[in-house]
Order: structure tokens, then sequence, then C-alpha cells
């Protein structure tokens, strides 16, 4: 079996020399590809012709003789009795039923194929636990099982015990994890923030048949990450993941998003909290579909967020071309200007309302996720560093945008006073973090992202230089690869110093002064562009959080049996230690509103 | 469901600017006229109140199953259409038609038209999918290690309502945590050292009901698939089967191999260890080291970095040092303790916990380590004086090693499918790639494939030996660890239903494992219920639609068995594929993989996209207007489409964009369809394959482009030039790449002679 086994289709090497493809890929050696393009001529008139003689029926035929013919034993009456509406007790009923026909070998389907079974359940070797128990080699490759499995043909009857006895179980399984709780007011369970963590928790609990109110502050969600240009290590498109979220949200009816809203107050216990929410106008309706009329007829400008302030757009405006809801927002400066007649009159669905006020209104939940993510620390607070002084001194967040292809600059990296090209940059490590006066902790990421900036100009402009200045380069678990590959390029280089400050030289450009940790020189190099690697700090700081969240010393939120963290509102981590910890606090979420630790 | 007759009718959208930009008056002819539908309503935004309102009676009276809505993109106002109760159809007639072309032009409309006609050919050939059923036969949960993340899964498993079967390869419960001394402190105020948390976790599952503890037990076999995984147990009790629902893998890590910390100075004396040796000091207890043996006045911790820098361990190791250094300072008065680091990688909280250590004495130094000497002189390169300066005077060096995931069972034997399956699929000794081009100066080159020895990839055999026509194995990644390739979905193993956690998966101490556990078991719980329902998880989470495969047609050719990407079709012992429906994630790679078309979605098939594509107006070689087929990826190139279109870039006129689920559902009868229509071009869109995919199917893209190597000397060989058919790479970033890539293609295109078939 194993000698004559087609070689799968090797996901790997995306490029396939042709000679060898035909050689390896084909199932069959016989056939070659070359057949499979001549073949659609024929095969694809004459099997189609055929499929749809017998099959045209329409796919309601189809779909009944399905079953059958997956598997030749005769299906038993049973499965067809089932029913979509049928109660608990009748589907208990039925599941033992079917439990029972799956262990008699009569009934095929979605079973382990019974027929298969037959042929190959008998145990891998004459005493497997023995060998296992002895610490000794214990051969159970699936070959063994295959040749065993000729052998002895019979059905195992602890297999078909198993099977009935966990049938038994399934309808109160069910009920025990899925079905309504006595007790509990609320099994809803809200998620605040709806960047990468707070989408992640929402569809996940979504998915597992809950339901959950989603809220985000801004008018899109995505948080931060939408105004990220590619993620470490993979170098990949934030915006890849967030579509597939997004296919994901729309297919899902029991998640509900509520963009514009902010949690004003948190009352109540793990299982019944109250929560009052303050949604503010975006002056447009549902009413909206994205047309982008009221943005050519504007004339107030505003500085463009999603930019980070580098440039400006106008004041009506779709908040990035991945939005999600797409819908326009009016920015409330324009609220009683000469502009606002001129919108209401521009939008061809009449979706603009200046009447919208902020709304409040109070939600049930019994149990609410923080997924309120971070800000950038706020350079400025560096003051050796002349962050604000210089247009050439930008945070590393900022450096995102300006290698995007939706930037303030399309995409090109250049000096953003005078859109020279960059000959030479310096990435400042712990920009804030790592100092007990601004952020005491390591926010885990800036390393990671400035071996990511350093790719993106290296990328962009073959004769760059790229100095990192930093204390520990914390490329943590499989990051230590992208690090080791980063280090390849000569150009590249590391300098272990934490600056001690920025001047602006005399052509303007910033010049870093300080001295190297390793060989105590002194040095004052300028550059054409400085990036600092700024932390990550919880946005929940210095912002008004609603009181009955408990939180550390640092800001993070602590998980107090009803309330949870997902994602940078919990700790400084990446995307996928992101996504990670959302996923976990769905499941504590839900094991709130089922009442909480049994 | 299909039993009921098929009523459609077109709703024509003038919304948004599509009135102003083509005639709607030519369009509802055509519609009534020659594509015979007989209902066509013009309204004034579909997705307004009054619209949907005016859908909606159609549809409540009966005299609409399947409204063709011809508006905005299926991207948007889902939820809206959804709830009319129909089945809805789109026509893309706003990003990819008004917002891409020039308004009131002859070639907009014939556009517009044909986008309307392949909905309406979509509509014959699509029903509402029903489920497959018949449901879960198991909610039971099985974990596979019973050391920390295995106890932990086991535990919120069973307080989520769940019963669990935990099986533990040894006689204990605990692993390596639970022979800890200290542990490292993940919580606030993220310093001090932490008691073992084990021994409390341990009570806490011995006393749990929900779950059952099986020590000296392995995986003999795992067959079926989520809802219904048949496993047969191992512990010398003879034939011991269980069904369960879902699989938990939090079998952990072993450490790394000592002989290759040799050249380094280890062996060379008792007193170089590894930090998991002296683990077991500790655990004795240091005091009573001191007097017997050896003074530990001076102990040094060697973090190895350069080329002895371990992916298993970044992180998890620095952690241990700061951790065992404390340790000996508190339990040795007076002790001198190093820690020479190249990086110290106390990342994230655990910079409190540096801060600790640095605050009680212990002295970090950073410094490359050349040599450590049987007499315990460390040698460390050092730059300021460009030479090496030796360290002597060291009672203890301890030296961080590593975590091995396993991923494997190294007591089983490797077996031939297993070793063949590692090799095929993304080789684990293969370090993990990244855009090569991004580092353009020195040697980034693409890192080397590894040679491909007889060697298997990986020691040892399968863990759950899973009964897959695709092998034993879950899959695995570089360096071993069954860890998802996919940053924003960290639990994506490729073999739905079974999730892996903890060390297996990523390094990662007891904190975060005991929170990746929760992670795993959530996802592992959502499987089941997933099955239960019929429904498809992630990426196409909550589809109903299914591949059917009529095996009157089936040649047995097993393509379909071969090319699934998440090894959801198995072949039975006659050769036909049999799909387990709970494991398949509907991307349709089988439909594209069957020569003879015969696997088909109730609402995607075959038949569906090549009644679209026949369904376009190719006008005559003298028209001087090609016709361009593309087939889009729907998650990354028809987004991107959308997104040029929200930015009022141009598309050539002659392009004709079908989304498909993925590429690797596409069947050369598309491509055969169009070439025979008079198409003069067809491109496919898709993401990223290889080992560094983007395909959210894993394999789709990369097994359309193996397919689509041969067709170039096909086409030749019908006297079509090669470059007619094309493959393209296009992320969902390419807003502004895409558009451009087309319309050189449409260039290229329309300066070749038109395609000879055009009329016949
Ligand atoms: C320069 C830089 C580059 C990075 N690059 C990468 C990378 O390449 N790869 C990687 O893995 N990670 C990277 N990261 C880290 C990554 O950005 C974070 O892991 C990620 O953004 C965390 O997502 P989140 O959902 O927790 O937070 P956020 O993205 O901040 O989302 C929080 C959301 O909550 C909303 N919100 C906040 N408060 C409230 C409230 N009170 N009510 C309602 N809504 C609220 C916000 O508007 C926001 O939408 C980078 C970080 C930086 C600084
Ligand atoms: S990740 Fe790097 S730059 Fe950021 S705080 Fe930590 S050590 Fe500093
Ligand atoms: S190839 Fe895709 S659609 Fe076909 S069985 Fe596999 S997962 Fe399902």
């Amino acid at each position: 079996m194993a000698n004559d086994k087609p070689k799968g289709g090797k996901s790997g090497s995306g490029k396939t020399k042709a000679g060898e493809a035909t050689a390896s890929d084909t199932p069959d050696g016989a056939e070659d590809l070359e057949d499979e393009f001549a073949a659609f001529e024929r095969e694809a008139r004459e099997a189609a012709a055929k499929a749809m003689g017998t099959m045209s029926g329409g796919a309601a035929a189809s779909a009944k003789s399905e079953p059958k013919a997956e598997t030749p034993a005769p299906a038993d009456d049973t499965a067809s009795g089932e029913d979509d509406q049928e109660d608990e007790f009748a589907a208990f009923e039925r599941e033992a039923r079917e439990a029972a026909a799956k262990a008699m070998g009569t009934m095929g389907g979605g079973a382990a194929g019974t027929e298969s079974d037959a042929q190959t359940s008998a145990p891998a070797g004459a005493d497997p636990g023995q060998a296992a128990a002895e610490g000794g080699k214990a051969a159970v490759s699936d070959e063994q099982g295959e040749a065993a499995g000729q052998a002895g043909a019979e059905e195992s009857p602890a297999k078909a015990a198993a099977t009935a006895a966990a049938a038994k179980t399934v309808a109160a399984k069910r009920k025990e994890i899925f079905g309504p709780r006595k007790g509990i007011k609320s099994q809803t369970v809200l998620v605040v923030g709806g960047g990468i963590a707070g989408i992640t928790a929402a569809i996940e609990i979504a998915e597992t048949g809950f339901d959950v109110v989603l809220l985000e502050q801004g008018p899109a969600l995505g948080g931060r990450v939408t105004r990220l240009n590619l993620y470490f290590p993979k170098m990949c498109h934030p915006n890849c993941g967030l579509e597939i979220n997004y296919q994901r949200i729309r297919n899902n009816r029991r998640l509900k998003v509520m963009t514009m809203s902010q949690v004003l107050s948190v009352a109540g216990k793990a299982g019944d909290y109250k929560v009052k929410v303050r949604t503010r106008p975006t002056y447009t309706t549902r009413d909206c579909n994205g047309c982008g009329e009221c943005a050519k007829v504007v004339k107030k400008k505003i500085p463009n967020r999603y930019n980070y302030g580098m440039d400006k757009m106008a004041a009506a405006y779709l908040p990035h071309e991945h939005a999600f809801p797409m819908r326009y927002v009016i920015d409330p400066g324009v609220k009683g200007t000469a502009d606002a007649k001129k919108l209401e009159k521009a939008c061809p669905a009449g979706a603009i309302d200046f009447g919208q006020e902020d709304e409040e209104f109070e939600l049930n939940a019994g149990a609410i996720v923080w997924a309120t993510g971070w800000r950038p620390y706020d350079a400025r607070k560096l003051e050796v560093y002349s962050y604000g002084h210089s247009p050439d001194i930008i945070n590393n967040v900022e450096m995102e945008r300006l290698a995007s292809h939706d930037g303030p600059s399309g995409g090109k990296i250049l000096r953003p006073s005078n859109g020279k090209e960059v000959k030479k940059v310096a990435l400042i490590q712990c920009a804030g973090s790592r100092d007990i006066n601004h952020l005491p902790y390591c926010s885990m990421i800036c390393c990671l992202a400035s071996l990511k900036h350093a790719a993106y100009v290296r990328e962009q402009h073959g004769d760059a230089e790229v100095d990192i200045y930093y204390i520990d380069i914390r490329a943590h678990d499989k990051m230590s690869q992208f690090y080791e590959r980063v280090r390849q390029d000569e150009k590249i280089k590391f300098i272990k110093s934490k600056p001690g400050h920025i001047d602006i030289g005399e052509d303007g450009r910033p010049v870093l002064c300080g001295e190297r940790t390793i060989d105590r020189e002194i040095y004052a190099e300028p550059y054409d562009l400085v990036v600092l690697a700024t932390g990550m700090e919880p946005s929940l700081n210095g912002s008004s959080a609603p009181d009955g969240i408990s939180r550390d010393e640092y800001g993070f939120v602590v998980d107090d049996g009803g309330q949870f963290s997902a994602g940078v509102a919990g700790g400084p981590f990446d995307v996928a230690l992101s996504t990670q910890s959302a996923t976990a606090a769905a499941l504590k979420a839900i094991q709130a509103v089922r009442g909480g630790v049994s | 469901m299909a039993a009921t007759e098929k009523k459609q009718a077109v709703y024509l959208c003038e919304g948004c600017g599509i009135s102003d930009a083509i005639s709607l008056d030519e369009l509802e002819q055509a519609v009534t006229g020659e594509m015979r539908v007989p209902l066509c309503r013009r309204i004034d935004a579909c997705c307004g109140e009054d619209g949907l309102a005016q859908i909606k009676k159609d549809i409540d009276k009966g005299e609409v199953t399947q409204a063709i809505i011809a508006a905005c993109s299926p991207r948007v106002m889902c939820e809206e259409f959804d709830a009319l109760g129909a089945q809805v159809i789109r026509a893309n007639l706003r990003e990819q038609v008004i917002w891409s072309q020039p308004a009131g032009d002859e070639n907009t409309q014939m556009l517009a038209t044909d986008h309307v006609r392949m909905a309406v050919a979509k509509a014959a050939k699509t029903e509402k999918p029903a489920a497959h059923g018949p449901g879960a036969s198991s909610m039971k949960l099985l974990v596979v290690g019973g050391g920390v993340t295995g106890l932990s899964a086991a535990r919120e498993a069973s307080k989520t309502g769940a019963d669990v079967v935990l099986v533990e390869k040894t006689g204990e419960l605990g692993g390596w945590a639970g022979k800890w001394s200290k542990h490292i402190p993940y919580a606030s105020p993220y310093r001090g050292l932490q008691e073992n948390p084990l021994p409390d976790l341990i009570k806490e599952v011995m006393g749990d009901k929900a779950i059952t503890v099986k020590t000296n037990t392995t995986v003999a076999r795992t067959e079926g698939g989520p809802g219904e995984f048949a496993v047969q147990l191992q512990n010398g009790k003879g034939d011991e089967w269980d069904v369960f629902g879902a699989i938990v893998v939090a079998t952990g890590w072993r450490p790394y191999d000592t002989a290759k910390l040799e050249p380094l100075g280890y062996g060379s004396s008792p007193h170089i260890v590894t930090d998991i040796e002296f683990e077991d000091i500790l655990s004795a207890g240091l005091s009573k080291k001191t007097k017997k043996k050896k003074s530990l006045d001076v102990v040094a911790f060697v973090i190895p970095g350069g080329a002895d820098r371990m992916p298993y361990s970044s992180g998890v190791s620095d952690r241990v040092a700061i951790k065992q250094a404390l340790q000996v300072v508190e339990a040795v008065p007076g002790a001198m303790v190093y820690v020479i680091y190249e990086d110290l990688r106390a990342h994230g909280t655990a910079e409190e916990f540096y801060r600790e250590a640095q605050e009680a004495g212990v002295v970090f130094q950073k410094g490359e380590v050349i040599s450590i000497s049987s007499d315990l002189t460390v040698t460390v390169r050092d730059d300021l004086l460009g030479g090496e300066v030796p360290m002597s005077g060291i009672d203890m060096v301890v030296i961080s090693t590593g975590m091995v995931p396993n991923s494997t069972d190294i007591d089983r034997e490797p077996s031939q499918s297993g070793a063949d399956q590692l090799k095929d699929d993304i080789d684990p000794r293969v370090p993990i790639t990244f855009s090569g081009k991004l580092v353009n100066g020195g040697n980034g080159a693409e890192p080397d494939k590894a040679a491909d020895d007889d060697e298997p990839a990986l020691p040892g055999g399968p863990i759950l030996n899973l009964q897959y026509r695709q092998g034993p194995h879950i899959p695995i990644l570089a360096n071993g660890f069954a860890d998802s390739h996919y940053i924003c979905f960290p639990y994506e193993t490729r073999r739905t239903g079974i999730y892996t956690c903890g060390p297996v998966r990523r390094a990662m101490t007891v904190g975060e494992a005991r929170q990746d556990a929760q992670g795993a078991v959530l996802k592992a719980i959502q499987a089941m219920r997933a099955a239960d329902e019929s429904l498809a998880v992630h990426p196409r989470s909550g589809d109903l639609s299914y591949p059917k495969i009529n095996h009157d047609i089936c040649t047995k050719c097993r393509r379909c068995t071969v090319e699934c990407p998440f090894g959801a079709i198995d072949e039975d012992p006659d050769g036909r594929p049999h799909i387990n429906f709970s494991r398949c994630r509907r991307c349709g790679t089988c439909m594209g993989a069957c020569p003879v078309r015969t696997i088909t979605f109730d609402n995607y098939n075959p038949q569906m996209v090549a009644d679209m594509i026949g369904a376009v107006e190719v006008p005559d070689e003298f028209a001087e207007k090609p016709r361009i087929l593309v087939l889009a990826c729907e998650n990354d190139a028809y987004p991107a489409l959308d997104m040029a279109g929200i930015n009022r870039r141009q598309l050539s006129p002659y392009l004709r964009i079908i989304p498909v689920r993925c590429l690797g559902s596409v069947t050369m009868l598309w491509i055969s369809t169009a070439l025979e229509k008079g198409f003069d071009g067809v491109m496919l869109m898709g993401c990223k394959s290889g080992d560094d995919y983007q395909c959210h199917f894993i394999k789709g893209s990369g097994i359309a482009e193996e397919r689509m190597s041969s067709v170039g000397e096909t086409l030749k060989s019908m006297m079509l030039e090669e470059d007619r058919v094309v493959m393209e790479e296009v992320s969902i970033a390419d807003s502004v790449r895409a558009p451009q890539v087309l319309n050189e293609f449409a260039d290229k295109i329309g300066a070749m002679p038109p395609n000879p078939f055009k009329g016949f």
C-alpha cells in the first residue's frame, strides 16, 4: 500500500518544474497532465452530459441518493427519519438508534465508514499496550494496522460498544454544553473593542453558538492592525485575515456589531451585567451605501486619522478602503457649516442626517471581554528624542503608514521633510518601553516591528543603510529565525546603545548622539529618517475607563470571573498571541455565561 | 431542497449612480428578452428600506425563490439581503462595473449586461444547500498529554460542560512542569518566584467527575472525523475504543539533544549542566548540595546565542535562567550569579522579573560564549578589547537548552507513509520562510530546502496515528512545531477537529500554555458543535454546502483524495473516494481535481461556472473587443478588485471577472469552455503558494499552479499562444497592483490576434 501510494500534491515548492510535476504529482502513473487538458474537451462534454443525465433530477435527487452511494451498506430507515425540528428527546432517541445501527454496521453516511472499519480495526500489535508500558518502541504504523486488518476482518466489539455508549450521551451533552441554563440573567457576551482581538473573541463565541455584541468606538472594525503594512514574521497583509473574519461576521446571525459605541459604565456581576453605552453619530444613516458622492463635494479638510495625521482628507470620508462596515462618516466639524447643506444635497441616497445626536442606552450581558487594545506611547514625552521637532523623526506606527500602499506617500518610504529618498535610517528601540519613568514593561513587538521596518527600507532602497540602536533584540520563539534572517543583510547594523538625545543638524537632518555600550565610543550620527520604536500602552490608561474593571499596575485588564481581557488590553502581545488570548477569552466568557465554574 | 420549482427575478438597482452610468432600460429589455427572466424590477435602492420591502413582497407572495440582485458587490449588504428569505444571487454592477468603467460607454453597458447574464446562468445551477447530517455521535473530548497543558485543557473542557478522557503516556500526571521546584510569575505583579501550581491542578482533575484519566496510555489509532472520532487506546488492557467529538493534543516537549552542546563544553565536567538538569539540583535543595559536593558560591548561566541560538527556546530559556538565578541567590547567601547572554529575551511583562533579578544582585553580562572548559572557565568574546576573555573561579555552569516539540512520538517507529507525509507536506526541517525579496542585500537568499535524503524528517511515529488517506501525522511546520501557519488563526492545524496547544505548538511557559489550552478547548468545542449541525468551520464557517460525488461516474482516479488540503477524503477498500464531511472545509479543491467533474456542491459546481462563462456574449473577431476571463479568489483577489473600484481605479472593459472559492477549485473545464467560446485570454488570480503560503485553504493556489503548468504546452498544440492563459499571485492589499496587472494582460491580449475559435 505504502509503495504505490500516490505522492501528495506538494504544497511546498510553489514553483513546479514542469517535467517533474508530471512524474511525481499525477496520482496515476499512467495518466499525465497532458491528458488532463486534452481530456477536458472530450470528458467535459461526455461526463458532464452523463452527469446531467443521471443527476439532472436536481440536487434533491442526488442528495438523497448520496448517502447510499457513499457507503455500500444499505442505509437503515433511521437515517431518513431525522427531522430538523425534532425536540431534545426525539433527538436523543434518534441518536441512540443511530448509534446502535452504526454499531451493527448497518449504517453509513457520516460514520467512520463501517465497512473500512471492519477491515482495519484489529489492533496493530498483539499486545499494543505492553510496549508503551515498558517504554520500548511501539510500532503502530498505519501499514501495520492495515496488514493486521487484512488478517482479522471482524469489527471490534469494543469499538462497537464504545460507539453505542458515546451516542447515548450525545443529546444530554449537547444540552449541557450548548442548551439554555437556568438562573442566569443574561447569556449574551459583550465584547468591547473591535480590533483583531475583539473581532476574534466575538466570532469564536458566536461560532460556538452563543450571542455576542461587539462594540467598537470608531466607525470601522479592525483596530490598529488595519494601519499596519505587513505582519512580521511572515510579511503578510493584515487585511487578509480581517477579510476572512468579516466574512465570518457576515455569515453569523448571533453576532451584532455596533460601531461608534463606547462603554460608559458597568454595574452588576458575572451573569448579570448592566452596561451603559453611548453611541456617537456618523451623520450618515444606514441608507449610506458607500458611493462617496459626499466626499467629492465637501470643502473642509481634516487630519487623516487613519494615517496618524500625516496627511489631510475630506471631512466626509470612508475610514479606509477596507472599512467594515463600508459606510461614510462625516466629521462633527461639518455640522452647521455651509458644507453641511452641500452634503445633504449631494447624497443620492438621502443618507445624511445632521439631526443625529449622541445616544445612550443600556445593554445586558452575562460576561464582558475587554479588547480595547493599545495606543502608541506618546513620543513627545521622550523629550530628548525631539519628536515633533523634525518631520524626519517619526514613530513606528507612522513608519507602517509610510510603507503602506494606501498611506500618505502611496507606500514609498521617503523623507517626510522633502520627499527625497532615504539613504540612512536609524531605528531606536525601547523608545519609552523598559523604562520605569515611562512604560516599565517591554512591549514585546517593537523589536520585531523594527526588524520588519529595516526590511521595508531595504526592499525599497537597494543601497540604503539601516542602523538599529537596541538594548536587547527580543525575538521570542520562532521569531528568532526572522531575526537571523534580517541579520544576514550586511546593510542592517545592530548597535547596542540607547541614544542619549537627538539634535537637529544644520542641514535639518536629525543627529543621533550617545555612547555605544560595548566599545564605549561616543557618536553623533546624522540620519535621513529616525524611527522611534515606541511601545504599546493600554488604551484604557488615561482615558475615562469605566469603573469596576480589575486592572494591574500597568493598566492591563485582569480577569475576574466575569470580565476578561483579549489582546493588548491584557498585555503587550503581537497578533498571534492576541488572537490566542482572544480565543481563550471566548472560552472563559462562555463559561461565565453558563454559570461559571462547575 | 430543489423539489420546489425555481422562480427567478432580477432586481436592477438604480442607486449609487448605476442608473446614470448604464442604461437600465436596455438592461431590463435584455433580462426579460434574451435572458428569459419573466420578472425584472427596477428598484430605487435595493438595500434601502423601501427597496428591501419591495423585494421581500415578491418573495413572501411566493413569486420569487431566487432573487438576482444586480447592485453592489457580494461583499457588502449581505445581512440585509440574506434576511429576505430567498436564495440571493448577486451581480456586482457597482464596484466592478460603474466604479471601474467610464459612464455611458458602450463597453460599460456590455459589461453590465454580461454580469447579469452570468448571474442568471448561475441561478439556474445553484441550490440553497441543505445539511448533510446526521450530526455528531459524540460530544466528548479527548485530551492527549497529561502535563500542565493537557490537565488545564481537561479542566477547562469540563468547566464548559464537556466530558473528557485524558490519556497520558507515562504513569504520572504533571509532565515537566510538575518537577520544577519554583515557577516563573506570569500575572501581576509579574515578580516573585511562584509555587508549583501542578499539585493543585492534578487534584482538581482527579476530583473532577467529568474527566476520566488514563495513565500509561497512548492512542493506537484514530478514525473518523469531528463529531465521530473513533479512537483506539493502547494501554495493555486489550482492545479499548472510545468515540470523541474533538481532540486536543498537548503532548508538550522534550529536552534538546545535549550532544549538540558538546562543542561548547557540555559533558566535560559534571559541574557543567543543562538548565533542565539544574532543576533536579534545585529540587533536591541547594544547601544540601553545597555542603556535600561543591560550593555554589559562583554560578554562571549561559544562554547561547549566534549559531547556537535555538528556535526551540527563545524567550522561555531566558526566563528560566532568571528564575534559576533568583533561586540560587535566595538559597545561597552571598553567591555570585552571572547570566551571560547575547540578547536577554525577557519580553513583555517578564521585564519586571528581569528587574527583580537585577535588584537581587544577579549580574547580567552581554557576550557571546565561545567555550566552557572542563575546569569551568567560561570564555566570552569581548567586543571592546577585540579579544576573548576567560572567566574563571566558577563553581557551576548552567547552559540553557531548548524545548523540542513532541509533535511525533519518539517511542514509536516512524512509518513509511508518515515519513512520506512529512516530506511531501511542509518539510519540518525547512526553516520558516519569509518573503525573501525583502532583504535584498548580503545573502538574503531563500534558505535551501533541506536535503531530500532518506532520513525521516522527524524521528518517531505519529501521535494520533490518523487513519487518513493523507497520512497518520498532524501536519508539522518548521522545527517540528505542530503550529498554524497563519498569524491571525493560531489554531489552524489543517486537520479539522484536532487542535494542538502548549509547547508542541510553540515554545511557551506554563502561564502561556494554560491560556493556550483554553483557546484549543474553545476550538474543539466549536468543532463538535459544527459537526453536530453539519456546518463548516473556519474559514467558511457556517457553510452548509458540501462536496457530493456521483460514484457512477467516478473513475477512482484518486486525485481528490490526494489533493484535499485537509485530508478529508479517504479511499474505501474498493478505491472509491469517501468524503468525511465533518473534516471538509468546503474549498472545492476536490472539485477542481476531478477530471470527470463529478464532484459538485449544491451552490457551486463545474457546470455552474461553465454556464456562467458560456453566458457571456463574445463579440466576433471583427469587433476588436477581446474577452478575457478572470477567475479570482474570492477571499483576496476579488476584494482587492472591489477596493480598486472603491478608489475608482479603471479596469479594462474586456475583463469578465468571476469569483471562485479558491483557485484550487478551478477546473480545466472552465478554461476550455472559455477558449472554445472565443475568450481571448484567461487569468487566474490567487494567493501566494508554497511553504510560506497565504492561501486560506493551504494548498489550493499551489495545486492550481501545478495544474496550470501543463496548460501552455496544450495551448501550443491547439495552435494558441501559450501566454493566453496565465496565473498571477495577488494579495488583498493589491488594490493598486491588481488592476495594473489585469490591464497589462488585457493590453497584451489585445495585441494578439483574436482567438481563432471565436464564432464556432
Ligand atoms: C509599529 C508596530 C508594528 C506592529 N507590527 C506587528 C506585526 O507585524 N505583527 C504582529 O503580530 N503584531 C504587530 N504589532 C502588534 C499589533 O499591532 C497588536 O498585537 C494588535 O494591534 C493587538 O490588537 P488588539 O485588538 O488587542 O488592539 P487594537 O488594535 O488597539 O484594537 C482595539 C480596538 O478597541 C477599540 N476601543 C478601544 N477602547 C474602546 C472603548 N472604550 N470602547 C469601545 N472600543 C474601544 C479601538 O478603537 C480599537 O479598534 C505591531 C505594533 C506596533 C506598535
Ligand atoms: S520589544 Fe524590543 S524595543 Fe520593544 S520594549 Fe522590548 S526590548 Fe524594547
Ligand atoms: S478538497 Fe476541500 S471541499 Fe474537497 S473534501 Fe477536501 S476540504 Fe472538502
